[in-house]
C-alpha cells in the first residue's frame, strides 16, 4: 500500500462511530445495526482503500 | 515548466467526500410499530402519542429540558392478560438494553392500565449534568406477554433539546475525517 492502512484502519473505525453517534445525537438516525455496525465497517473500508489508492501527496 | 497539481487534487477529493457523503443520505431503517392488538398512548406536554410514533420523523417528543413535564400513559391488551410480563428495552445496534420490566398474577384479570411519570424522575437516573444527558433519538422496542396473547412493538422517542455530547461527537466525527484523509497520503518512498 502506497499510503497509510493502520490509519486508515483506525480513524475509518472511530469515524463511522463518531458519525453513527452524531447522527443519532442529531435526531437524523437512531443507534441501529446499520449505523452501530454498518457505519464503522464502512470506515474501515473506505480508510483501507484510500490507503491502497494514496490519491494524495507528491507520486515522486 | 512547471506541472499544475492542483486540479487532479481536488477531483480525488471530490471523489473521496463524495463516497463518505452517500453514507450520510442512506434512509432510516421503516419501523413497525405494535403488532398483536394491543393499544397505548402517551400524553406529553399537552401531545398525545401512540403506537404511530415509531419513525424518526414521526418520534415521541420528551422535552427534558422544560421543568415539572409529567408523561400520563395508558395501556391496554385484547386478551387474557392473567399471568402477565413483560419488559422494555433502548435498542443501540443489533443488542436491546432493558430498562424496565413488569409482571404478575394478575388474578382479577385487568386488561388495563394507566399512570404518570415525572420527567424530573427520568433525570435523576443519569448521574451528570442535565446538558450531558445524551439527547437524539432512541428506539425503544417492548414486549407483553399474557395467558391469552402477545404484543410486541417499537416506538421512536426524541430527547429533544440541545446537549453537549451532540457537539462532542460532530467534532469528534470532523477531526476522524480529516484523518480518514490522512490514510490516503502518499508515503515517501
Amino acid at each position: 500500500m502506497r499510503g497509510r492502512p493502520i490509519l486508515g484502519f483506525i480513524s475509518g473505525l472511530l469515524f463511522g462511530l463518531f458519525l453513527a453517534f452524531t447522527l443519532q445525537q442529531f435526531g437524523i438516525m437512531p443507534l441501529s445495526t446499520l449505523s452501530v455496525i454498518g457505519f464503522p465497517i464502512i470506515g474501515i473500508v473506505v480508510g483501507l482503500g484510500l490507503a491502497a489508492w494514496a490519491p494524495f501527496g507528491n507520486k515522486t | 515548466m512547471q506541472s499544475h497539481k492542483t486540479g487532479p487534487w481536488a477531483g480525488r477529493l471530490a471523489l473521496v467526500l463524495g463516497v463518505v457523503a452517500s453514507v450520510l443520505i442512506l434512509p432510516a431503517t421503516a419501523m413497525a410499530g405494535i403488532e398483536g392488538g394491543c393499544t397505548g398512548s402517551v400524553v406529553i406536554d399537552g401531545t398525545t402519542y401512540g403506537p404511530n410514533n415509531d419513525t424518526v420523523d414521526n418520534p415521541i417528543v420528551v422535552p427534558i429540558e422544560q421543568d415539572g413535564v409529567v408523561a400520563l400513559w395508558e395501556g391496554e391488551v385484547p386478551f387474557d392478560n392473567r399471568n402477565n410480563q413483560g419488559e422494555l428495552g433502548i435498542v443501540v445496534g443489533p443488542f436491546t438494553i432493558r430498562i424496565a420490566d413488569w409482571g404478575g398474577a394478575n388474578t382479577e384479570n385487568d386488561a388495563g392500565n394507566s399512570g404518570s411519570y415525572s420527567i424530573e424522575e427520568f433525570k435523576d437516573l443519569f448521574p451528570v449534568p442535565e446538558s450531558l444527558i445524551p439527547r437524539g433519538v432512541y428506539q425503544l422496542s417492548g414486549e407483553h406477554t399474557a395467558d391469552g396473547g402477545r404484543c410486541t412493538g417499537t416506538v421512536m422517542v426524541k430527547l429533544e433539546g440541545s446537549g453537549t455530547i451532540g457537539i462532542a461527537t460532530a467534532v469528534g466525527a470532523g477531526v476522524t475525517f480529516l484523518t480518514l484523509l490522512g490514510a490516503g497520503l502518499r508515503r515517501k518512498s
